[in-house]
């Protein structure tokens, strides 16, 4: 995010765009209610009429899979109706004309047919954004992220607050809100193929020669070139160029799409290793699970979506045998011939990110005590931390411009016809976290909603095929089939189908299509086609679903049972 | 009763509770006023806290090392020592092998914290020789 | 005059924190766990909702066995050992803030896991579990030991709150300055009520 959480408040216009803050956030939900009470204006274009629809002032139903065509629009009417502002442009954009070459393709008229939006709707909502006042902040989530187009949508959302100077001052700009708990933090610390810690370049000979300094090896020890992205394990295995798989606190057969497939692929490794606290699904087909410590057993640093480092304690004792990640990660790196020893995470901390990443220098455990707090960037002991980017104009490239880049059109990879009718975005449980595996193990979460979940269907989708409230049925694609609730519901564009991905029996996931983008290699999630049946035998289903779910928890038990038997050697 | 503060670990919006704790079990949530969530929290952060406890209500907790000494076999409990040499051995024939671009790691964005993702990120770096490091941003 | 939790939909930002606050609150009491507030969503309102505590309520006056009290504080109350679970309260209730709930048996007795002997789509008032005793559950304004609602301090966008005769009433900015002063005093959720009582520091 180029603003932090609390300066949202402030805003003058929150643009949000694919992302319902409600379930994914309550608490910046919560800061958008009061963004509103302090006279901010709202703007929400989704498909769904989701929460913040309600409070918003302008609500603009965009078809499915139709970001690309409807945020050029939106920049045309920009450049066309004067709203841009030029002197940011020429002081800090670079690329504006070819950017326009592709933009001017796209007007609120002819892009009506693919968005759906009203040209006069579409245009209400671009002056609106661009002349609020005193700053305007576009908020994105996975609806952006999903799709085949994310990356040409981000790009856009960017070029967007860049030529309307809603960016570079206080409380504006971007707000990709992060969806797990420390997806920025992952990402911060080099967890990414083409990043050391701090985004600092793989492949960049100087940074590799720092990296090869700290960590006492010799240059040519660090690979020259970007690693695989976890999305493409599927196809690394078949292709035979993956044979070992080391996954830290993830579990792929309920996170990523077409999971049955998945399956299959990785009986095929050599060594499919989990580094783990429950016995989740990845788990139990592992040739190795090795017993971590879980939040509240070990502390560190969280980075929260707004950059914003944090420190957390541990509450209470490691259970068992567990021990914390990073001592396993060092005892199989020292055994490999790489000595790795800490004492703790502050030296970790210290070492591995302060140490090499100059922006978060200044960011030490002491500042974090408490109820504290370290905002990067925070190069020095003294600085106070970043709310905001940008400030002034001064982008992360190297002549600090921006630089624009525009993008055709596409299609989603599958769409709806004669025998999938209907197309299936994935969304978020609001009681329910990730893959489930804590927030299902907790008491009061798993009292409001348990399994199979819901689908959330039109009332005319749900009429045309006899679907009653609560009714189960039947989804199914052309990669599988799961048993899910209906849940009729008016706020669903008529042909869509929203499912949340926590669930393990009513697995939307069996249904996904396994195509990624060529850019960030991210799964189209968002859409893909599907479609729903009712189930005539009601309380056959409902037993049905209750005996899978209890299937498969025994399957899991079992399996996790083995660590209680005595030991052989 | 002791209290112990921490950052709830199941949204990006980094809110600060104390988690309450009586003879090493977590038994509650108490918001603390931090920078986002000014003294609130959201069910899963007032509700989220007792799997620690391993309530067995969906799957049960890890405590020991288990592998599968060949493919098919179920899984065995062994020592930490045993496990650990298991792993290092097929990690090794696999990057003899087929290099190191054949090993996948992964870091995580949830509950383990930066620091574990920095150790891994150094371990596929500096150890094993391959950038093959990624964390589940995209799902 | 009756006490009862009123909601300001334009703040309500249907995150269930509150349902969840109930739920913990109450099992923490030894209660049934199923929530007391249903959140209601329409496509232009969002509100939850939980008993009015009507001032001629129908509920009280037609349980058989006087499980119901009327308060003399204006909380109408079920006392969950006294309750024979015919429904009557339910079926009187005419908004709908009653319904059953039971301990499920799935685990004891060889029965393994739950058996639904119904479709979901049938009136939750119809509905039934075989071996599951029901029990009306009713918001009880947490009165049963003396808590401030879990639901209106949980609330994260103070869009609920206790309308009293003498207490929160007013603009919400007015009620919220009132709220944050009473918070400094007051109970946070599942920091044990008894604690105040024997004097316990609170935070």
């Amino acid at each position: 995010m180029s603003c932090g959480v609390p300066g949202m408040e402030d805003a003058g216009c929150i643009f949000l765009f694919g992302y319902n803050p409600n379930t994914s956030h309550p608490i910046v939900a919560r800061r958008i209610v009061r963004a509103k009470e302090k006279g901010a204006k709202i703007i929400v274009a989704d498909p769904r009429f989701i929460e913040t629809s309600r409070i918003a002032d302008l609500y603009l139903p965009l078809k499915n899979g139709s970001n690309i065509a409807f945020l050029n629009a939106f920049a045309n009417v920009i450049v066309k109706d004067g709203l841009m502002d030029e002197e940011f442009v020429k002081e800090h954009v670079t690329g504006f004309d070819e950017w326009w070459k592709t933009i001017e393709k796209y007007t609120p008229e002819n892009t009506k047919e693919i968005t759906g939006i009203d040209p006069g709707l579409l245009r209400e909502a671009a002056h609106m954004y661009a002349t609020a006042e005193p700053s305007s902040i576009i908020g994105w989530g996975m609806g952006v992220c999903q799709h085949l187009q994310n990356v040409e949508a981000v790009h856009t959302c960017a070029a967007i607050a860049c030529i309307t100077h809603q960016i570079g001052k206080p409380n504006s700009g971007v707000a990709p809100v992060r969806g797990q708990n420390n997806v920025q933090g992952a990402c911060d610390m080099g967890a990414l193929p083409n990043f050391f810690p701090g985004y600092q370049s793989v492949t960049d000979e100087k940074i590799k020669e720092k990296f090869a300094q700290a960590w006492h090896i010799p240059v040519d020890k660090l690979s020259d070139h970007v690693g695989y992205k976890v999305s493409d394990i599927g196809h690394l295995i078949d292709d035979g160029k993956l044979h070992a798989f080391v996954n830290m606190g993830e579990d792929p057969l309920q996170t990523e799409p077409d999971t049955d497939h998945l399956t299959e692929q990785l009986a095929k490794l050599d060594i499919f290793i989990c580094l783990d606290i429950f016995m989740t699904q990845s788990c139990a087909v592992a040739d190795v699970v090795l017993p971590a410590t879980s939040w509240g057993e070990h502390e560190g640093v969280f980075t929260a979506c707004d950059r914003t480092f944090q420190y957390f304690s541990a509450a209470v004792p490691p259970k068992g045998e567990c021990k914390h990640d990073w001592q396993i990660i060092s005892e199989i790196s020292t055994r490999m011939g790489y000595p790795m020893h800490y004492e703790n995470t502050k030296q970790i901390w210290d070492e591995e990110c302060r140490a090499v990443w100059p922006a978060a220098y200044g960011a030490t455990y002491e500042k974090m005590a408490g109820v504290g707090y370290a905002q990067w960037p925070i190069p020095t002991l003294e600085h106070k931390g970043s709310p905001d980017l940008f400030l002034g104009g001064k982008f992360s490239t190297p002549d600090q411009k921006a630089k624009l880049i525009a993008h055709d059109f596409e299609y989603p990879s599958e769409m709806p016809d004669k025998e999938y009718p209907l197309i299936l975005c994935t969304v978020r449980e609001v009681g329910h976290y990730s893959c489930r595996s804590m927030t299902g193990n907790c008491k009061e979460l798993s009292r409001l909603a348990e399994e199979p979940g819901y689908a959330h269907i039109n009332p005319k989708d749900a009429a045309a095929r006899g679907i009653n409230k609560e009714d189960l049925i039947w989804a199914y694609s052309r990669r599988g089939k799961i048993i899910t609730r209906a849940f009729i519901d008016d706020r669903v564009n008529e042909g869509a189908v929203y499912m949340t991905y926590q669930w393990w029996i009513g697995k939307c996931n069996t249904l996904t299509l396994h195509h990624v983008d060529t850019r960030s290699h991210t799964p189209e999630d968002k859409f893909c086609a599907i479609q729903i049946e009712r189930i005539d035998d009601q309380v056959w289903a409902e037993q049905h679903a209750q005996e899978l779910y209890m299937k498969m928890k025994m399957r899991l038990s079992k399996v996790a049972s083995a660590q209680n038997e005595p030991m052989e050697d | 009763m002791e209290k112990h503060m921490v950052v709830c670990p199941y949204c990006g919006s980094g809110c600060k509770f104390n988690l309450l704790v009586e003879d090493d079990m977590v038994v509650g949530a108490e918001p603390l006023n931090g920078l986002t969530n000014q003294g609130e929290l959201c069910l899963k952060g007032y509700c989220g806290y007792d799997f620690i406890n391993d309530t067995k209500i969906l799957t049960p907790r890890l405590y020991h090392p288990m592998i599968r000494e060949h493919k098919g076999d179920p899984l065995k409990r062994v020592s930490w020592d045993t496990a650990l040499n298991f792993v290092v051995d097929k990690l090794n024939a696999v990057k003899e092998k087929y290099g190191p671009d054949a090993i996948m790691t992964t870091g995580s964005s949830r509950g383990t914290g930066n620091e574990s993702n920095l150790a891994m990120q150094r371990f596929a770096r500096a150890c094993l020789g391959t950038n093959n490091i990624d964390n589940c941003a995209r799902t | 005059m009756n006490r009862f939790i009123a909601i300001e939909p334009s703040r309500c930002v249907a995150c269930g924190t509150c349902r969840a606050a109930c739920s913990a609150g109450h099992k923490e009491a030894g209660l049934q766990d199923e929530p007391r507030l249903a959140l209601f969503e329409s496509r232009d309102v969002v509100a939850s909702l939980t008993c009015h505590h009507c001032e001629g309520a129908p509920c009280f006056k037609v349980c058989p066995v006087n499980a119901i009290r009327h308060d003399l504080d204006g909380c109408v109350r079920v006392d969950e050992k006294k309750c024979i679970g015919c429904k009557l309260c339910a079926v009187s209730c005419p908004f709908g803030a009653i319904h059953m709930s039971g301990t499920p048996v799935a685990g004891v007795a060889g029965i393994q896991y739950n058996t639904p002997t119904f479709s979901a789509s049938l009136s939750p008032i119809l509905q039934y579990e075989v071996g599951v005793y029901p029990c009306a559950v009713k918001c009880d304004l947490c009165a049963y030991d003396g808590c401030h609602p879990h639901c209106v301090d949980a609330c994260i966008t103070n869009a609920l709150h206790l309308v009293e005769e003498d207490g929160d009433s007013g603009t919400p900015r007015e009620i919220e300055d009132k709220r944050a002063k009473a918070l400094q005093s007051s109970v946070v959720m599942f920091d044990n009520c008894n604690d105040e009582k024997e004097g316990g520091e609170r935070s």
